[in-house]
């Protein structure tokens, strides 16, 4: 019964994305491989959090606005807690005066805090990877995704036991390449890496052209094939507002034709994506296994995909809320 | 994350301080606001509004006759409250993800979070039966009754009585299911549409017959009632003489034995197993955590609920002023001991349509409802798909179950399996004795559904024990006294639970289930552990295949 079958010599894939600045998250992921006995951790981009609450001073307290309530915290132990309660959902903490809120008055600086604070926690994220990895028989690889902004690439390069998989070609251990791109399709917000969907075309085609063996390759594409149900997300009006029908949330195709038609032209062994954390799931396009893991970094769970990958087939794909 | 018809203007409290607070929000993808609020309104009451009303609260008025009707509602209403806070407590404590499955394995254990919603999903199938045999029971019989009575025509009339025939009413319901579930394999925007439509069309009858109800007088009532009745009953006057039947088969009309407190306190049975689903948008949500979701969770939940009583409650009262309390219950009582001298059940279509000598709104009214046969039964297969997608991802059942088709992009494995229950059921419910089998169906249904909100009931007291950094980050921490208030809640829904059990347990016999408590409690029995054991198969399947069950669930050590 091939069903019951696995082959010995398989070899064992993590696979987790968009955890949007939860450092519970991040510090699961870098316990996954010794966890679940994987040979290869990979990150699919979207590191960086969306949200900041700053913490005022109020005489001998402190003061934060958060989940409706006014917190006020009375010692530095009970502000450590509450900073380390909001990381752990990949919500980010600035410490300040009253009366310098006011220099955050217009978005444009609020996105360039949010920025500086994202990419300290970054930072501290790699140190802790060269600490929990270094000497381990783990490879670990990062990409960042649609949402992560300028700076971080270079906080990815600078680690020991990461390495950014963006825009390369790498060689696993067990000998299957790995290529990858956080590039997204364009958005409605905008965001730091989006590309239309022509050039986002050629930047994959750009990446396949690096593969020696595109059939046993990964492609780690940020964003999920159009069409594909990896790729659902809820219809919005102008508002931002999910649009319902038939009262419940109206689900549509929202991934990427470039990425679609690039499986299909390439036909890679496997396909990791991320982007949409409402649709995950696995499906096959062609020959290729596609996977979305989906995402709940906002209540500290860590959504992943262990894959049990043969030579030249996926043997396995098993989802996992770490 | 991008979506038809957008522009790239981002709210205010989408990109800067949110609901005013100090929260600063940075622009990136999937930030969104959460559905309207009415959208998330009728969907918690769609399936429940006409149907169940049609039937369970004219039989619970048979069943506990001295019961003052209006009061168990709005006590039953009460009791469902306690559930709708303890469900949106939970849902604003995990957003997106929602529903009892991931609630009861999060919070307690993965092998019991599967086996109460197993039981849960089982009597959601089991309740594919009401749906699928009241297309003849209950609403082609009123039809045709009805319609026959106003043409004075015995040959459509007959047919009332042809379609409560078990061959009959087997084969009439399969065609529904085949096209309920052709509409679900072909388009989800197609079934939805549908249920929008058909939802609406039975809530118009069902508004239109209240208003009419109003301006009609007793006396006209029982004229066109005596006036329908008379070729079945051969009898000038049915109405009366229907009363003084129930009365020679030992009924005592309301008026006669006046309210009964313990009748009043067991007839909220039926308002609890017709109103408690008020919870159902739990499994809508967004992705921001802030207390207006606490409050609109709540808001939703109890809203719908609230409206969904009060129309019940309005509705009752009409018909009581209007067809008598004394007629309305003895008819009922002549149905649930078989001896209904009418062509149809008793029920709202029938006793509706009849007060009516107009055609066209008795028309309006009867053939509205057979629209709410499709829309409820829709709705119990988007209830019922939704679960073997979770186990599914989880490993527990074959990934097979949940593949979506590339061209439909509908659930081709889950409807397959559930349309192959739908039939058995169906068999099962048209060739069972009526009306014991149809209440045998509902009693299941009702039972497996409250033993998964009990289980639920208990994750919501433990949760800020059990889990407690989940709670810590919770909107939803409120307490009163210190207690928190989501245990409050849980604790308030466990006792709703047990009084549905208590009710079971002591009327066995009047509820007519035609089984037994040992049969009630043995299947509940049964139907839990087959959950168990197919949670274990796949356990050893996952690990053949190199994979561990238990990964699925097991929280990954963070230092």
């Amino acid at each position: 019964m091939p069903f019951l079958k696995s082959s010995p010599n398989a070899s064992r894939i993590f696979f987790a994305t968009d955890i949007h600045g939860s450092d519970l998250c991040w510090r699961k992921f870098l316990n996954a491989a010794a966890y679940y006995g994987a040979q290869t951790l990979i990150m699919g981009g979207d590191m960086m959090g969306k949200m900041l609450v700053p913490v005022t001073r109020e005489g001998a307290a402190w003061r934060a606005d958060y989940s409706g309530r006014t917190h006020r915290l009375e010692t530095r132990a009970e502000l450590a807690t509450f900073t380390q309660q909001l990381a752990d959902v990949g919500v980010y903490t600035y410490e300040c005066e009253e009366d310098e809120l006011q220099q955050f008055a217009d978005p444009a600086s609020r996105e360039e805090l949010i920025r500086r604070v994202a990419l300290e926690r970054v930072s501290g994220w790699m140190a802790l990877a060269d600490e929990r990895l270094a000497g381990k028989d783990v490879e670990c690889f990062a990409q960042p995704g649609n949402d992560d902004l300028e700076g971080i690439d270079e906080l990815i390069e600078s680690s020991q036991t990461v390495r950014n998989s963006d825009g390369t070609c790498a060689k696993l251990r067990s000998g299957h390449e790995l290529i990858a791109t956080g590039y997204s399709n364009i958005t409605p917000w905008r965001t730091a890496r989006e590309l239309a969907e022509e050039e986002l075309g050629d930047v994959i085609d750009g990446l396949f052209k690096q593969l020696e063996q595109p059939s046993t390759a990964i492609a780690s594409l940020h964003v999920p094939p159009f069409g594909s149900n990896l790729d659902n997300a809820p219809r919005l009006d102008d508002q931002f507002q999910v649009q319902t029908r038939g009262g419940q949330a109206d689900m549509v195709p929202v991934g990427s034709t470039a990425v679609r038609d690039a499986i299909a032209k390439h036909q890679p062994l496997l396909a990791l994506h991320g982007h949409i954390h409402e649709s995950p799931g696995r499906i096959l396009l062609g020959k290729t296994t596609c996977v979305n893991p989906g995402s709940e970094y906002q209540e500290g769970v860590l959504q992943g995909a262990l894959i049990r990958l043969g030579r030249d087939r996926v043997e396995n794909v098993q989802f996992v809320r770490g | 994350m991008s979506a038809e018809g957008m522009s790239s203007n981002v709210s205010p409290d989408v990109q800067g301080l949110v609901g005013g607070q100090r929260l600063f929000v940075r622009n990136a993808t999937g930030l969104v606001r959460s559905a309207n609020a009415l959208d998330m309104a009728v969907f918690n009451i769609c399936g429940n509004m006409v149907i169940p009303f049609a039937t369970g609260l004219f039989w619970a008025y048979a069943v506990f006759p001295r019961a003052n009707m209006p009061i168990a509602i709005l006590a039953g209403g009460v009791l469902c409250a306690f559930t709708w806070f303890c469900w949106a407590f939970l849902a604003t404590t995990m957003p997106k993800t929602g529903g009892g499955y991931i609630f009861n394995s999060r919070i307690l254990h993965p092998l019991v979070g599967f086996s109460a919603d197993w039981l849960n999903w089982i009597g959601t199938v089991i309740a594919f039966g009401l749906w699928t045999t009241w297309l003849s029971t209950v609403a082609l019989s009123a039809v045709f009754s009805t319609w026959g009575a106003l043409e004075h025509s015995a040959t459509v009339a007959g047919w009332a009585g042809t379609v409560l025939h078990q061959n009959w009413t087997f084969a009439l319901g399969i065609p529904l299911i085949l096209a309920v579930f052709a509409c679900a394999v072909y388009s989800l925007k197609l079934s939805l549409r549908l249920q929008n439509l058909t939802f609406f069309i039975s809530t118009a009858g069902l508004l239109l017959a209240c208003v009419i109800l109003i301006f009609t007088s007793q006396s006209t009532y029982i004229a066109n009632f005596n006036h329908f009745a008379f070729p079945y009953t051969h009898l000038q006057d049915s109405y009366h003489a229907i009363i003084a039947q129930a009365r020679h088969n030992g009924f005592t009309p309301p008026s006669i034995a006046g309210y009964s407190a313990s009748d009043t306190f067991n007839a909220i049975y039926m308002v609890l197993t017709v109103s408690i689903w008020a919870w159902s948008s739990a499994y809508l949500a967004g992705e921001m955590r802030h207390a207006a979701r606490l409050r609109r969770e709540t808001g939703v939940m109890a809203g719908s609920g609230a409206v969904q009583i009060l129309i019940i409650l309005v509705a009752t009262a009409l018909f009581l002023k209007t067809a008598g309390s004394d007629f309305f219950s003895s008819i009922n009582y002549l149905n649930t001991i078989g001896k209904n001298p009418l062509p149809a059940p008793p029920y709202y279509t029938l006793l509706a349509g009849v007060a009516f000598s107009n055609p066209v709104i008795v028309g309006l009214i009867v053939f509205s409802f057979v629209f709410g046969i499709w829309c409820g039964f829709w709705e119990l297969i988007g209830a019922a798909s939704r679960p073997l997608f979770a186990y599914s991802f989880d490993g527990i059942l074959p990934r097979r179950v949940a593949d979506v088709n590339n061209r439909t992009h509908t659930p081709v494995g889950a409807l397959a399996v559930l349309i192959v229950g739908a039939v058995a059921v169906h068999a099962w419910a048209s060739y069972s004795t009526f009306p014991a089998g149809f209440f045998r169906v509902w009693t299941y249904t009702g039972l497996f559904a409250f033993v998964m909100m009990a289980v639920t009931a208990i994750s919501a007291i433990v949760l800020p024990w059990r889990r407690p950094q989940i709670y810590a980050r919770s909107p939803a921490r409120r307490s009163l006294f210190g207690v928190p208030l989501v245990s409050i809640f849980g604790f308030l829904s466990l006792i709703t639970c047990g009084i549905y059990f208590w009710i079971i347990d002591k009327y066995e016999t009047k509820l007519v289930t035609g089984a037994s408590l040992r049969q009630l409690w043995g299947a509940t029995a049964i139907c839990v552990l087959s959950g168990v054991v197919i949670y274990f198969i796949a356990k050893v399947v996952r690990a053949r295949q190199g994979a561990r069950l238990e990964a699925a669930f097991a929280e990954i050590p963070p230092d």
